[in-house]
């Protein structure tokens, strides 16, 4: 078998999993699974726990009418997915989920999750909003809360030697990703967006080892595989929430590159190894806090900026698409913030509004042609 | 229409001339005591802002959920403006076109029309350049994410001035009034040093009574307001927003505080009705700033009254203990997420926000409620399905529609006064009169 289609395999079957909320890696666990939300929840902590941690997402979910009943339409379509997905039994097979105050889409599902879903574990974290230190302070002991809560619901007991542990195995993880994301990067990619896509969001949906070994082989099948060609631009994508590789391929259906992206779902979280040490609660904490920030937090908007710009450069991009969900407004004020700041340091930015669980194909198609177009022969070298 | 002798933006001159001429127009009616104190301490507060800006004083800006007695701890030369300052002067006091135009400038610049239209108002008067340069800016991440957005976007918008935000917890306990408290004490090194001026204990002591002698004549004025009929007209009742948000711990804000309350007393004892009130509801959520008069309507021809919304309500965290300077941050902590309207209620799960409607009715003696449905208050119709069900369940008819309190162009007067005749006469009365008849 060639790079090409072995490749091709991997991603397929990569790509069945993640078009599912019911893996089949975690109904056949034989452990608990606890589904969580945001990028702000780490998943060692559920580990240690000897726990089945799982993103929860809404991929494959075709109805949020439950979910609307409760959080209106004019709440954020992923949030009404994944709640219709819990409330309609799809996530059936789980233990309960945690939730934080990422935003109030979040905090409001949370409400509807405790008060009329089945599951019978609720976490909750407040992630504090800026970054000065006596908030990570208390984000550690929001940990230590959450830590003790899992511990007295489960019966377990987390020590720090399994969350070393579960450090190294997501640090596994992040490696993988690392590699991955450099053939994608490269000036002749061997990797697509999508592709980089399915496998991020394929590394928060799948046991640690499982996932490895998949990324291993991928990784082997894609650096032999042939560079992709056609490309019309390299850009990098950024915003809110994104776990449907449908909508980077309608991107990529026009010749665009997605080189690089900073979003959550994406690379952005994955980026970060993670020192084991005497404190590991600590040690998560600060990597998790400290990540390249969401539009969630307070003032960091500069601190993404720079990310954006590195990765930019580091992508050799000749643009930038910021895609967000309709309704999301910490997102939507870094649209405007993104502007603000291209003012002075010109770059060419698409800015595109989204609804979850569907690829609006044709005026997206129509959208990124134009900004092809736009862009055509600016590419860095 | 010059201010302080000077030609001001067409914004502020309009915003002038209309509070000078309400100002004489209400001044004509004596029993006005409420209008009239508002509008005498709103007028003074636009004349200390334009005198100390005209004299080069500091100005913080801020975001809504974070109240000013810091800031007229550190002295009376320091200016502040709540972002939503010009959203909510140009519709009460102004040109509504003017606030509608500040919404439009805000989204030609990228600002996303999802957000708050107060906060939208608050950008577009950032980029029209209708408030003083700031010399540092106060966010807190209460009551809501557009707050987090307008921060994030004032930052950006001034991003050479140095920014301080405070991470206001999901909880109600003792570990977040002293998380609050903490924040408060490192705030106000930052403050001193971007303001050049001394915060002293007994400043903040008295700015902290000032508040305290306002939260009373606020309590007094609810126990005046919860007595049946409702004497005073429902349109007072969403200024204590304005009085939190600019005002509170101020001589102003007192003033306007004592003049609600003194008002209320005199209707309360003089018994004459100005209009005859045949059903009472809690007016949930945001107030329809673009057209006040909206609530002179419902008195005179529906007989709908409001005795108490959502943004009227004072709850008793708002005292504060002025023993030192430990107990009075502690209090102002507790104060800023559990006292402010909306912060109070959103901050938490949703069953805050729904025992403080059932508080509300219960000790309102309403017949009903009205959830109007703010279209960019995401914590309102996220929790709204739940909101339903308990209304339902304790059987208080509810009126739901979709708004925005500033901007006319998403429910217009008419379409509001259709919705609010159709349920008052088809569902309020009638679910009343049942209820009457069921007692009897």
């Amino acid at each position: 078998m060639n790079g090409n289609s072995e490749k091709a395999e991997i991603l397929n079957e990569l790509s069945a999993l993640v078009q599912n909320v019911r893996p089949a890696a975690a109904l056949n666990s034989g452990k608990p699974v606890l589904g969580y939300f945001c990028c702000y929840v780490p998943p060692e902590l559920l580990l240690a726990a000897g726990l089945y941690p799982l993103r929860l997402t809404g991929l494959g979910v075709e109805d949020s009418s439950s979910g609307d009943a409760y959080l209106s339409h004019l709440t954020c379509s992923f949030c009404r997915h994944v709640t219709a997905a819990v409330l309609d039994g799809q996530y059936d097979f789980l233990a309960g989920q945690i939730s934080l105050n990422t935003c109030d889409h979040v905090r409001r599902a949370h409400d509807v999750l405790v008060q009329k879903s089945s599951l019978s574990y609720h976490g909750f974290l407040t992630v504090p909003r800026s970054l000065r230190p006596g908030q990570f302070y208390w984000y550690v002991e929001e940990l230590e809360r959450l830590k003790q809560s899992l511990e007295n619901h489960f019966s377990v007991h987390v020590t720090n030697d399994a969350l070393n542990e579960a450090i190294q195995q997501m640090n596994q993880v992040r490696d993988r990703i690392q590699k991955l994301d450099a053939l994608r990067r490269n000036k002749d990619p061997r990797l697509k967006g999508s592709d980089m896509l399915t496998v991020t969001v394929a590394a928060r949906i799948l046991p640690a080892e499982k996932f490895t070994a998949l990324a291993d082989r991928l990784f082997e099948a894609a650096k032999d595989s042939e560079p992709i060609t056609d490309i019309r631009g390299r850009l990098v994508l950024t915003g809110g929430p994104l776990d449907d590789p449908r909508f980077i391929r309608a991107l990529e259906s026009q010749g665009a590159h997605i080189a690089g992206d900073l979003f959550c779902f994406g690379t952005r979280g994955l980026g970060q190894m993670i020192e084991p040490g005497a404190n590991p609660l600590e040690a998560i904490a600060r990597s998790y806090l400290e990540q390249i920030p969401c539009a969630r937090m307070m003032g960091e908007f500069p601190g993404r900026y720079q990310a954006l710009m590195e990765l930019y450069q580091d992508c050799h991009a000749a643009g930038i698409v910021f895609q967000r969900l309709k309704f999301c407004q910490v997102w939507s004020g870094d649209a405007h913030n993104l502007k603000h700041r291209l003012q002075e340091d010109p770059k060419p930015l698409l800015v595109l509004d989204r609804e979850y669980g569907t690829v609006s194909t044709g005026q997206l198609k129509t959208r990124i042609q134009a900004f092809l177009e736009k862009i055509a022969g600016r590419e860095q070298v | 229409m010059p201010i302080l002798g000077k030609t001001r933006q067409r914004e502020w001159e309009t915003v002038w001339k209309t509070l000078a001429d309400m100002k004489s127009l209400f001044a004509a009616d004596e029993e006005e005591l409420g209008m009239n104190g508002l509008l005498e301490n709103i007028q003074k507060l636009v004349i200390d802002q334009f005198q100390k800006a005209d004299a080069g004083l500091p100005t913080v800006w801020h975001n809504i959920g974070f109240g000013p007695p810091l800031i007229f701890a550190l002295g009376d030369d320091v200016n502040h403006v709540p972002l939503a300052e010009m959203s909510a002067l140009c519709s009460i006091l102004g040109d509504q076109a003017d606030t509608e135009a500040l919404i439009d400038a805000s989204e030609a610049a990228g600002y996303s029309p999802e957000c708050c239209s107060a906060d939208k108002g608050g950008i577009g008067a950032v980029v029209k350049g209708l408030y003083p340069d700031p010399c540092c800016i106060v966010g807190i991440n209460t009551p809501c994410d557009s707050q987090v957005a307008a921060f994030n976007s004032m930052a950006e918008l001034r991003n050479k001035v140095p920014c301080f935000a405070i991470d206001a917890p999901a909880y109600d306990d003792e570990r977040t009034y002293q998380y609050m408290a903490s924040q408060l004490r490192e705030l106000i090194p930052f403050l001193e040093k971007h303001t050049g001026r001394k915060l002293e204990w007994e400043k903040l002591k008295q700015v902290c009574e000032t508040a305290n002698r306002t939260a009373e004549y606020l309590w007094q004025w609810m126990e005046y307001r919860s007595l049946k009929p409702t004497m005073q007209p429902s349109k007072l009742c969403a200024f204590t927003m304005v009085l939190m948000i600019t005002l509170i711990g101020s001589p102003l804000g007192e003033a306007i505080a004592k003049g609600l309350a003194e008002d209320a007393k005199r209707k309360v004892e003089s018994g004459v009705k100005f209009f005859d009130e045949k059903v009472r509801a809690i007016w949930y959520q945001d107030p329809v700033w673009w057209d006040i008069q909206l609530y002179d309507w419902m008195e005179a021809e529906l007989g709908l009254t409001i005795p108490m919304d959502i943004f009227g309500y004072y709850c008793s965290e708002g005292w504060i203990n002025t023993k030192n300077m430990d107990t009075a941050l502690y209090d102002l902590g507790k104060l800023t997420v559990n006292a402010g309207p909306m912060s109070r209620q959103f901050r938490l799960n949703m069953n805050r926000y729904i025992d403080d409607f059932m508080t509300l009715h219960k000790r309102f003696q309403a017949d009903c409620g009205i959830m109007a449905g703010h279209v960019a208050c995401k914590h309102a119709w996220g929790g709204v399905g739940l909101f339903k069900e308990a209304c339902k369940k304790a059987g208080i008819p509810l009126l739901l529609f979709e708004f925005d309190m500033f901007d006319s162009r998403v429910l217009t007067r008419k379409e509001l006064q259709f919705e609010l005749k159709r349920f008052v006469n088809e569902i309020a009365i009638p679910a009343k009169e049942r209820k009457e008849r069921a007692k009897s």
